[in-house]
């Protein structure tokens, strides 16, 4: 399935792998923040403190920030932590030096800024199904059943893990981008995305999914 | 390779992490061993399932309400900043006169210290203020991690009790008190309701510090013996001293004699 596009398209990166590791096109891997030389004069200009320059760089990443922010912390608060994001972007911008890719530093702010934030909130009440999954009999409501279950399951999910299995699943970063946007060992993304999808598997059973 | 080993590698396989001799090792396990195979079929359905979500969709306006924090004080006219300082000489003058406090001074607030140094930055804040005052308390809670709190708590946060947790002047109600984790500090807001119904918003931070209201025209007085700089806000007044120490700084008075009101109450003098 081709996402809706945010972004131009960049290189697929999977290499088939397995028989889900299909080359997606102009699917998940193009939702990826453009890296090129532009962006690079563009955070330069946010760096001088160039009103122009930063809304260049909202508007080429706000939506990645706000997906995410979405997955990680609902909708109600998706708002507030992407203007809370970019205003720490725009604060500590000074600090990005460069050696890293803008997106997986942007990534790290924002997943820092969502983790913060749940731990600050009560824990959420889960959301009850809105009528029972038997009911639903064409493929169109199965694929959203299905949606349903998914997005049920993600917020049962521990959120350092659910972290990691967006960042993947959703955003398209490698391992090594996971590893450096989450700070953790690059060794240790495999297994913890062992732990995010077997952890969903098992929630989504819970809920009702028919694996 | 066993089916441990092969759990283990599993999402890097299926992500196409994995080197080439490690992939074909694994789907060698992969074409003689039922368990493991269900168990990537899974996670292809999950992946699949994760590609169908819908991308929601940011509201368009969200860099119209993000955009007032980031740029300078709009500024005024010459004409209004020269009415505004006149008015502020002739009621500082009446109100000190009447109080006898003493001598007055009027200079320009220093340029904000450098980087190294932190200085709670209220010019973003004052400059939401006036166009969405609710957003403007949305944003700010939203950048600093704000939370509801109780006196006690609040007390709890910051190691010493505000200022306002002992009381407001006659007429005063406390609405709301509030933590924020700024970049200086832990600091209290106190958003309370004066005798006129409109709303004061009263900040505490735990060290003395130099406070920025951009280039909006300001004068410095002395309440209670305290130097006491003050800006215009929309028709209101903000004010920020020092006392005990700590750095009190007041949004949303409505003049001068405000100001004095809640400065001797909250503590003007070291």
């Amino acid at each position: 399935m081709e996402r809706r596009l945010t972004m131009c398209p960049s290189p697929p990166r999977r290499n088939g792998a397995s028989a889900a590791s299909n080359d997606d096109g102009g699917g998940r891997s193009a939702a990826r923040v453009r890296e090129d030389d532009s962006l690079a004069g563009v955070v330069a200009g946010c760096q001088r403190g160039e009103g122009a320059a930063q809304r260049q760089l909202f508007d080429r990443c706000h939506q990645n920030v706000y997906r995410l922010a979405v997955r990680m912390v609902g909708e109600n608060d998706a708002e507030d932590l992407t203007q809370q994001v970019f205003l720490r972007v725009f604060t500590s911008i000074g600090q990005f030096s460069g050696r890293s890719r803008f997106a997986t530093w942007l990534y790290r702010v924002t997943v820092n800024e969502c983790l913060q934030h749940l731990r600050r909130r009560p824990r959420m009440e889960h959301q009850v199904l809105a009528c029972d999954p038997a009911d639903r009999a064409t493929p169109y409501e199965r694929r959203a059943e299905q949606r349903d279950l998914l997005e049920n399951a993600l917020r049962r999910l521990e959120p350092e893990l659910r972290s990691i299995f967006l960042l993947r699943e959703i955003e398209g970063l490698s391992y090594e981008e996971i590893a450096q946007s989450v700070d953790i060992p690059s060794g240790t993304v495999g297994s913890r995305l062992n732990r995010a999808r077997r952890q969903l598997k098992a929630q989504l059973i819970q809920l009702g999914w028919e694996p | 390779m066993d089916c441990h080993e092969v759990r283990e590698l599993m999402s890097a396989f299926h992500d196409g992490e994995a080197p080439a001799d490690v992939r074909a090792a694994v789907s060698d396990h992969l074409g003689r061993c039922v368990a493991c195979a269900e168990e990537l079929d899974g996670f292809e359905r999950l992946t699949a399932m994760s590609l169908a979500l819908p991308d929601p969709q940011p509201p368009s306006d969200l860099w119209d309400r993000l955009e007032p924090w980031l740029r300078p004080a709009v500024r005024r006219s010459p004409a209004g900043r020269r009415r505004f300082v006149a008015s502020l000489v002739a009621v500082a003058a009446v109100v000190l006169l009447t109080a006898g406090l003493g001598t007055w001074a009027y200079r320009t607030w220093l340029a904000p210290r450098s980087a190294h140094h932190v200085a709670m930055n209220f010019d973003r804040y004052l400059g939401a203020l006036e166009g969405d005052p609710e957003n403007a308390q949305r944003i700010l809670l939203a950048a600093y991690g704000g939370r509801r709190v109780d006196a006690d708590e609040a007390a709890r946060r910051v190691h010493y009790r505000p200022a306002v947790a002992n009381g407001l002047p006659d007429g005063y109600r406390l609405d709301a008190m509030y933590v924020l984790d700024m970049p200086c500090c832990t600091c209290v807001q106190a958003v309370c309701r004066g005798p006129g119904g409109g709303e004061v918003v009263i900040f505490e931070h735990s060290e003395d510090q130099p406070v920025w209201f951009g280039d909006r025209p300001r004068i410095t007085a002395n309440f209670c013996g305290n130097p006491t700089c003050i800006v215009q806000v929309d028709q209101r007044v903000a004010a920020s001293w020092n006392s005990g120490g700590r750095r009190i700084t007041v949004v949303g008075a409505r003049d001068l004699k405000e100001v004095e009101q809640l400065a001797a109450h909250l503590g003007g003098g070291v």
